[in-house]
């Protein structure tokens, strides 16, 4: 983790002279300049940053985004929740999808069935985020005009009282059924295209751990026995099949939170992605340097999550 | 051949490739020129003349399309070529010589891997400015931890055989070693991933050129081409869609002679 303070800070900072031109723009007179410069301790040498940086990342103090002179971390958590909302949803749907998937196409080894399935999430997993985002964006809102096609809520449904943060949750613990509907029909298409993206992860780990168990001999006794089949593949196969799949969890995240920039910025998602690309277009450091952070924060909490239920899943792992 | 599959992906590498020096070497063959703009073709459909369409400014999206690609080509393989070059050794020694190098190989790659990639890709084009080779260096940096894993992993499992020890026994120098036997047993796995790395890194590269942070107008790029044409996704849909089909289908092409590679050239591999 201390590697990882390091090379964001690294990155944010070492490579830039002078950035402070950039934020101010156009009206800038020596004495703003000036100010800014000490104010982002800029005229440090670069070790000295980097303490003012660590510092301020554990007192929370991440510093005041020169756009909108709010403190970076508020901005975060104002953004954050909706994107924890997209995760959250996205990473449950390609379980869903992805797991069956994976175990039909071991069952049906070799078949026509496994064959599609193969292509299916080859082609997804393939696929640009940009392109998922505008192909779907196209097909459903536009054409079919069944989906909205930007935004968390219509505009013209006040939104929820903010309870999580998280529009969908919020509007069913209020009993807001209007915001409900609507919050819904938008988490739709994101979601959607995050799960295309990354269910193809969970089929082909699913595929090949139900594959090498049901060659293993307990298997192969439970159908010798006579079990019913359907009874064999699912309690005895499946089980032992999804363990990786829950480790991969944590790499799931880390692909989703790559293609979570691109989505959001196409669809309007109102969350860390789109802060992102916001950051980068005007050049904002603190914030770059903060959400950069906070990505990495999120792929090490997922980690600790798989963990986890890594150990409470598998019976020959204690804590 | 007996796959495919496999040959679809190299037929499409084939023509990526190709197309990417043709079009390097020689871009005028296309008679692209940007400032071409012929306000009365604007936004056509994909017609005879124009198979990809127009643009907004009534160039047709074929030509920008192919003058793109040696870009592409040029980074992905670059990107690639490093990442192998560096991880793949870097792999090696720490799977060969253990302990303490082991260890500080596999805490540097943690570190890169911890970020999500396209992340840090993101982070560091940003802090070197847009620009293609800045998008490529940061690549690079975020691409070859994977390819040290992979390589490390190979080279633990096959240092405790026989004929490793025999040579380290016959008093072979350790370079020599590395040369003869180790790299020829552990490359087989990295091309193969190399393979289909190289359509991934295709896909990072021009989502960064999406966010603009890779290669620059006038440059061409397939994202730029995504991003500039979006705006026109209801009223030309063909703008913004068929250069990321485009990305999608040289994927998958490098995917699919991945998987073919590999089983070519894993021994182990029964068909």
């Amino acid at each position: 983790m201390i590697g990882v303070t390091f090379i964001t800070f690294i990155v944010a900072h070492a490579i830039v002279p002078n950035p402070v031109k950039a934020w101010i723009g156009l009206y800038s007179n020596p004495q703003i300049i000036q100010a800014y410069t000490q104010r982002y301790h800029l005229d440090d040498p670069l070790w000295l940053q980097y303490i003012y940086y660590m510092e301020g990342l554990f007192t929370g103090n991440w510093g005041i985004s020169p756009t909108t002179g709010r403190p970076v971390l508020s901005e975060i958590a104002d953004y954050f929740p909706a994107t924890f909302e997209l995760v959250v949803f996205s990473i449950i749907l390609s379980f869903i999808i992805g797991v069956p998937l994976g175990a039909v196409a071991a069952l049906r080894n070799k078949t026509k069935t496994d064959l599609s399935i193969k292509s299916f999430y080859l082609l997804g997993v393939s696929s640009p985020p940009f392109l998922v985002a505008l192909l779907l964006q196209f097909a459903f809102a536009y054409y079919f005009n069944l989906f909205p096609s930007v935004g968390e809520i219509s505009p013209n449904i006040p939104p929820p009282k903010p309870i999580t943060g998280m529009m969908v949750i919020d509007s069913l613990l209020a009993g807001d059924w209007p915001a409900f509907i609507s919050t819904l029909d938008h988490l739709v298409l994101p979601t959607l295209a995050l799960t295309i993206l990354i269910f193809g992860l969970f089929t082909r780990l699913t595929r090949s751990a139900m594959l090498d168990v049901l060659n293993k001999d307990y298997v192969r006794t439970a159908k010798a026995k006579g079990l019913n089949q359907y009874y064999v593949d699912v309690r005895h196969a499946l089980r032992t099949a999804l363990i990786p799949s829950i480790t991969i969890l944590a790499v799931a995240v880390g692909q989703l939170l790559g293609g979570v920039v691109v989505i959001e910025y196409v669809f309007g998602w109102p969350g860390i992605g789109s802060y992102t690309v916001e950051a980068i277009t005007t050049s904002n450091f603190p914030d770059i340097v903060g959400v950069t952070t906070i990505f990495a924060i999120g792929v090490v909490v997922s980690n600790m999550v798989a963990d986890i239920l890594y150990a409470v899943l598998d019976p020959r792992i204690r804590i | 051949m007996r796959d495919p599959a496999g040959a679809v992906g190299l037929g499409i590498v084939v023509v990526f490739l190709v197309t990417a020096v043709v079009v390097g070497i020689d871009p005028k063959i296309l008679n692209y020129n940007p400032f071409d703009f012929s306000f009365y073709n604007e936004l056509r459909p994909p017609s005879l003349q124009y198979p990809f369409g127009t643009d907004n400014f009534g160039r047709s999206i074929l030509s920008e399309v192919l003058m793109a690609t040696p870009l592409d080509a040029f980074v992905s393989i670059a990107v690639v070529a490093f990442s192998l070059a560096v991880g793949g050794i870097l792999g090696a020694l720490a799977g060969y010589f253990g302990s303490k190098a082991d260890e500080a190989i596999m805490r540097l790659t943690d570190i890169f891997l911890s970020f999500p990639a396209l992340i840090l890709a993101v982070g560091i084009s940003d802090a070197l400015g847009p620009g293609a080779i800045h998008a490529m260096v940061a690549l690079m940096v975020v691409s070859w931890p994977t390819y040290a894993r992979l390589a490390r992993g190979d080279c633990l499992a096959i240092r405790e055989q026989a004929f490793i020890k025999a040579a380290k026994l016959s008093g072979r120098s350790v370079a020599y070693t590395l040369r003869k036997h180790i790299l020829p047993n552990v490359s087989p796995s990295l091309i193969a991933y190399a393979s289909v790395n190289t359509g991934f890194i295709i896909i990072a590269f021009s989502v960064l050129g999406y966010l603009g942070l890779g290669a620059q107008p006038p440059r061409l790029e397939w994202g730029m081409l995504v991003f500039q044409g979006q705006s026109y996704l209801r009223t030309a849909p063909w703008f913004p869609l068929i250069p990321g089909a485009i990305i999608l289908v040289v994927t998958v092409g490098f995917s699919f002679l991945g998987d073919a590679l590999r089983d070519a050239l894993d021994p182990t591999f029964k068909k």
